[in-house]
């Protein structure tokens, strides 16, 4: 793998606003086209980052004005994605259909709230097909 | 009028030809599921759609095929899904949506 791109992290944030996921979508396709993966693998991370960032749409869709960021974090064969929002959630329903979909597209994925003040997904690829470039 | 949805009504073989393409994500779901859902409000009967051109489903399109089907089987029709992407087909078997609709065509894994 080329080093330079070990350890980088891009980071942007979007409104909770539907419009955008597919930039989110976009970002997530062009950074793993980068890193090496494979067509089916990068097909895998855009669909989990989407998923990601609706299921962060739907639990808060009553705050309008507010921001979620979403993170990439490039590793040695790897991608670690954070999807982050800054507010509570009550109920964290593992059993919604976008989790599931994220549980089975990627190597890791974690679900947590820090003191009860914020959700953070966290998603892993590793990447298995071919060697990085 | 959503742009991601055609239908056509093949009255002789009494079948709706429904085409998606593009992206479905949560931004036009809704729209997609009110044309669907209209379409059958004129005519109770089978439905095919051609998933050539649809390069992306999220759960939330995938929901509204769910309450289409549900629809659908109510009046004692199905559901055909013809020509899906591989990424298409991959999130409809690992939502074991497989087992509900009948899938057409080949895939190209």
């Amino acid at each position: 793998m080329n080093k330079n791109l070990i350890n980088d992290k891009i980071l942007f944030s979007l409104p909770l606003n539907s419009a955008y996921i597919s930039a989110a979508r976009l970002t997530a396709s062009s950074i793993a086209n980068r890193l090496g993966f494979s067509t089916a693998e990068i097909e895998d991370v855009k669909a989990a980052v989407s998923e990601g960032c609706t299921f962060i749409i739907k639990q808060f869709k009553e705050y309008k004005e507010d921001f979620f960021s979403v993170s990439f974090i490039t590793g040695d064969k790897s991608l670690l994605i954070e999807i982050e929002m800054n507010r509570a959630v009550e109920n964290l329903d593992e059993d919604d259909i976008g989790i599931l979909m994220i549980k089975a597209l990627m190597d890791e994925a974690n679900f947590t709230s820090k003191n009860n003040k914020n959700l953070l997904i966290t998603m892993k690829k590793v990447h298995r097909e071919r060697e990085l470039f | 009028m959503s742009e991601n949805i055609k239908y056509n009504d093949n009255s002789e073989n009494k079948i709706w030809e429904v085409s998606l393409t593009g992206e479905i994500d949560i931004f036009n779901s809704e729209a997609v599921k009110e044309e669907l859902l209209e379409m059958t409000d004129k005519k109770e009967q089978n439905i095919i759609i051609d998933c050539k051109d649809l390069s992306y489903i999220d759960s939330t399109g995938l929901s509204v095929l769910v309450a289409l089907l549900k629809k659908v089987k109510a009046y004692s029709g199905n559901v055909s899904l013809r020509n899906l992407m591989p990424n298409v087909n991959k999130v409809i078997k690992i939502t074991n949506l497989d087992k509900l609709f009948i899938i057409e065509g080949d895939v190209d894994e």
